[in-house]
């Protein structure tokens, strides 16, 4: 229990985690693994500069990777997409069993 | 959403920021098994009414049949796949590791060599025992029942949508009341009205599913941020 806590711990000192709301979109793109930034949007009710300044912080620890894909219809006018990486997953499951393990 | 910039996280922020993540895939996630139940739907269409309506217009010989009865099935595997990664993806953060290690039932090294293997059992029975290929077929539908709600019951943590309870329960329903009447009726009317029911509770528990609204919370509700 007393890892866990540590571990825990460890884990929300991070800059990375000293928002909610980086959890949240973590956690999200953890289970979806790709969404584009639109509907990440319309998900998580974020406005756009918000959810950016999100998401480029995310990226900075390497968490996600932006990039951008040609869309089918709408002209091909590229769409945005918002992928986790390894570190993000890793980061994620981490995150997810401390908390498990102490019942939150 | 309540932001607090650089400060640390609440145990309270945390659960909510986890309780919501999860709500909003599972949002996700009802929207693909929606495009799953409208594709299930036209594969069931396929396989059960597709080969006698061909019949009908001019007569198919087996290799016809084969063919049809794979491109339907087949197309229901490649939905399945699709929504299924999802699936895998959602339960390896949402669940222990023993649900983990179930879920890689729904990956395509488990599910391929089983199509496979269903399909050649299917071509079997149609080219040396045409008589059972009504009762293979409905057994596959029973298994695909038990199947599909098993991953119904990875990809959602509590209660199941009710479209996927109609969607499971119309094919559990028809698959069994066909197989006790199997024996009993020969005409067609009773398998048409029963499947024919089916078909189109799956169209609109795919209809349904792809219609429904974000998820709102709590702290939306109250304009608290």
């Amino acid at each position: 229990m007393d890892e866990t806590i540590r571990s825990l711990n460890q884990q929300l000192n991070e800059s990375t985690f000293k928002s909610s709301t980086r959890i949240l979109i973590l956690v999200l793109l953890a289970q979806a693994r790709r969404i584009s930034s639109v509907d990440l949007r319309t998900l998580t009710g974020l406005g756009k500069g918000s959810l950016e300044n999100h998401v480029n912080k995310l990226e900075s620890f390497g968490y996600v990777k932006i990039s951008n894909a040609k869309s089918i219809g709408a002209r091909g006018v590229s769409r945005q997409m918002i992928e986790i990486t390894e570190k993000g997953l890793d980061a994620c499951r981490a995150l997810v069993k401390s908390i498990s393990s102490l019942a939150l | 959403m309540m932001d607090n910039g650089g400060a640390d996280v609440t145990p309270d922020g945390l659960r909510r920021a986890l309780r919501k993540a999860i709500l909003l895939n599972e949002h996700l996630l009802r929207r693909a098994w929606g495009v799953l139940y409208l594709a299930l739907a036209l594969s069931m269409f396929l396989s059960i009414f597709g080969v006698p309506i061909i019949r009908s217009l001019e007569p198919i010989g087996f290799a016809s049949t084969i063919a049809m009865d794979m491109t339907a099935s087949g197309c229901g595997l490649i939905a399945i796949l699709w929504a299924f990664k999802r699936v895998r993806n959602t339960a390896e953060i949402t669940h222990s590791e023993g649900y983990r290690a179930w879920s890689r039932l729904l990956g395509y090294r488990f599910l391929v060599p089983l199509w496979v293997a269903v399909e050649a059992v299917v071509i079997v029975t149609i080219l040396f025992a045409s008589s059972r290929v009504s009762l293979v077929d409905l057994l596959i539908h029973v298994g695909l029942a038990v199947y599909l709600y098993y991953a119904l019951r990875l990809s959602f943590s509590k209660k199941l949508p009710a479209e996927a309870v109609i969607a499971i329960g119309s094919l559990s329903l028809s698959s069994v009341a066909s197989l006790a009447l199997l024996s009993i009726v020969t005409s067609p009317g009773p398998y048409v009205l029963l499947w024919g029911a089916t078909i189109v509770s799956w169209i609109f528990s795919g209809v349904y599913a792809r219609t429904r609204p974000i998820p709102e919370f709590e702290e939306e509700r109250t304009g608290l941020e």
